[in-house]
């Protein structure tokens, strides 16, 4: 990243820090490097990302960027080479596999490209899945799931399979599922990759909404401008490290 | 929380899954079936061996006279540890004569009173009122009762009122036949103790010239006579009639060499093993059955990972930890084989109690009665055979699931949600 952009990163930081409140995700110079036979590719090599309460931040950059990459990173998913990620102020470098499994349920929700819903549950299962998986049971939970239903306009659906739902129902389903937990952190990989342009403005419009109501930290990967615009700040990945794009500027 | 309901949702969908649990059912069943009717099998021989025989017998192999203190004997052997009772007897080979027929067997002078409390005689002996074995006149003349074997009965069409004279040689070597009256039979559940008759021990040593002498202390244990220390009770059995010899006829030292204590396996020692042994080796058969349900078990799971690859990783990423995905394929493995537990025992239980009626219904014969020496097919559940498959087959899904459980568990969450 260049020093312009650290500088700038740093002041926007500090100045979103006073508005919006504390860092709820911070990575430090992550690196990562996979290796493929006898090819080493390094896919991060110094990123650096700062999203604090209340913002979304769009991260952009070409097909194979590393932009998942990072994504599954600031998820937990994956360990850097090197580097650091903070979630709400709990370093995870050295934490295990079930804490960082603990993490990724109570602080995280994942929004993928292809949705992920499980298809051997129903719409209110599919929901109630993080709960589930936090030793909350079905009765415990089912209001706050039907409640998050009812806020993506699905709680008639509630007994259908994922199969029976169009691209825009089941991302909405998934918007529902990954804030169950009232997540700090909401990450979003494509969310509109499968959409028509109406439908992904529309899921967009959604999570921009329910990330700013509820004073999230949300890191969106998109390949639409037009999407990212719509966020606080944009990023672009290149050459493995983050360069800022001031909001509504320049992509 | 999450295992149990998500394990079962994974596999109910899954035809395959219940072909496991219906393949486990039948391994199941098959297997207590088969356990069941091999140890009905060892039961009816054991009965057989055992029949109307003393748990143990102390033996002379001839007579001699004032070579025996009988009753005193038989009270310092009832004295032993493990023995619940003794009974004298004496035994010869007879000719029997009937009105119209003849045979060899067996004369057995018995106290009656003392061998239907100790012994199974009362089971095995009909009619069961015996208030006629004593002496009663009979147109005049005086005859002792018998009880003869089953063998005999059927063979030589008997009934009781019939006459019979047994023709045996006294301690003086010379021919003594002796005319009794039949009062009731036995059966022996084994041909070769149904070719005999039981008389009163009393008039059988007077009339051979040895009043008051025997040959034979018929010993029966405590409890279940194929108890483990069997033996232990056989050899201090034989130490007591072995000091008690040494001190009261002393001059019949080199008697003491064929004095015999065996026990009812020993004398049924080649049935006994071969019976034991048998059941042993199904038994072992029948488990290796079980390596199919590890097989079918390991192959269907390591087909749903295959299948849940992306599942696994969104299950990841929602929070789950390599050992709940550990867990989640354990616990389908398990509940394939419980499922198949559910239905096979108490299926299993229901045809073991009716055997005879589904060969009835069916119009086999699996084991011809005639060959076989039986009326219906013998079949004994025992808890601990019911226990042992139990945890045999859960084992089984266990051991079946674990391979494909770890590679599950151990699958990159990144690589399970790019998985295609």
């Amino acid at each position: 990243m260049s020093n312009v952009g650290e500088r700038a990163e740093a002041a926007m930081a500090a100045n979103d820090a006073k508005r919006s409140g504390a860092a709820l995700l911070r990575a430090t110079e992550m690196r990562r490097t996979f290796i493929d036979g006898e090819r080493r590719l390094e896919v991060l090599k110094q990123a650096t990302l700062t999203v604090h309460a209340g913002e979304v931040v769009a991260l952009i950059g070409k097909s194979g960027s590393g932009k998942s990459t990072l994504l599954h990173l600031l998820g937990l998913l994956d360990r850097p080479d090197a580097g650091e990620v903070e979630l709400d102020a709990t370093p995870t470098a050295k934490l295990g596999e079930a804490e960082r499994a603990a993490l990724r349920n109570r602080l995280i929700g994942f929004i993928f490209q292809h949705y992920f819903l499980l298809p051997d549950f129903n719409v209110l299962e599919n929901v109630l899945m993080p709960a589930r998986l936090a030793g909350i049971s079905a009765a415990a939970a089912r209001g706050r799931a039907e409640e998050l239903l009812e806020a993506v306009d699905l709680k008639d659906r509630a007994r259908q399979r994922p199969l029976t739902l169009s691209g825009g129902e089941r991302q909405r389903v998934a918007i529902a599922r990954a804030l169950m937990q009232r997540p700090r952190v909401l990450l979003c990989d494509e969310p509109t990759g499968n959409l028509d342009p109406a439908t992904g403005t529309r899921i967009m419009a959604l999570i921009f909404e329910l990330a700013r109501r509820d004073g999230m930290a949300a890191a969106v990967v998109t390949h639409d401008p037009a999407l990212a615009e719509q966020a606080d700040r944009i990023l672009r990945l290149e050459s493995g490290t983050l360069q800022l794009q001031a909001k509504r500027t320049q992509v | 929380m999450y295992v149990i309901p998500v394990a079962f949702r994974f596999l109910r969908k899954r035809p395959i899954s219940w072909m496991a649990a219906a393949i486990t059912m039948l391994i199941v069943i098959l297997y207590l079936l088969i356990i069941s009717v091999m140890e009905g099998f060892k039961a009816l021989h054991m009965d057989s061996l055992q029949s109307v025989q003393a748990h143990m017998t102390v033996q002379a192999g001839s007579i001699a006279r004032g070579m025996w203190h009988p009753e005193k004997w038989a009270a310092e052997v009832a004295g032993v540890e493990g023995v619940k009772g003794v009974t004298i007897g004496l035994e010869i080979p007879a000719i029997a004569i009937f009105d119209e027929s003849r045979t060899i067997g067996a004369l057995r002078g018995v106290d009656l009173d003392r061998e239907l409390a100790l012994g199974r005689m009362r089971e095995l002996i009909s009619p069961k009122d015996l208030s006629e074995f004593g002496v009663h006149d009979v147109g005049g003349k005086t005859l002792r009762g018998c009880i003869v074997g089953g063998m005999w009965k059927r063979r030589h069409n008997l009934k009781t009122g019939d006459h019979v004279t047994f023709l045996f040689t006294d301690e003086e070597g010379d021919p003594r036949p002796v005319a009794f009256r039949i009062v009731g039979f036995f059966e022996g559940k084994d041909p070769y103790y149904e070719n005999a008759a039981f008389v009163d021990r009393s008039f059988l040593a007077e009339k051979l010239g040895i009043p008051g002498q025997a040959k034979t202390l018929s010993v029966w244990v405590a409890g279940d006579p194929d108890r483990p220390d069997l033996d232990a009770i056989r050899s201090k059995v034989k130490g007591t009639v072995d000091a008690a010899m040494a001190r009261d006829v002393p001059h019949l030292k080199q008697l003491r060499e064929v004095l015999e204590v065996e026990t009812w396996r020993e004398k049924g020692d080649n049935w006994y093993q071969a019976i034991t042994r048998e059941n042993q080796i199904m038994r072992f058969i029948m488990g290796i059955f079980l390596v199919f349900v590890v097989i079918i078990i390991m192959l269907i799971l390591s087909r749903m990972v295959a299948e849940k690859v992306r599942d696994i990783g969104v299950l990841r990423a929602m929070g789950a930890t390599p050992r709940g995905i550990l867990a989640l394929f354990l616990v389908q493995g398990l509940c394939i084989t419980l499922a198949g537990l559910a239905v096979g025992l108490p299926l299993a239980v229901l045809l073991t109690r009716n055997l005879n009626e589904l060969e009835k219904a069916f119009q086999v014969n699996i084991f011809p009665k005639a060959a076989f020496l039986i009326e219906t097919i013998p079949s004994r559940l025992l808890p601990q055979d019911v226990a042992l498959i139990v945890v045999l087959t859960l084992g089984a899904g266990f051991l079946g699931a674990l391979y494909p459980a770890w590679k599950a568990s151990r699958l990159d969450p990144v690589e399970c949600l790019r998985h295609e």
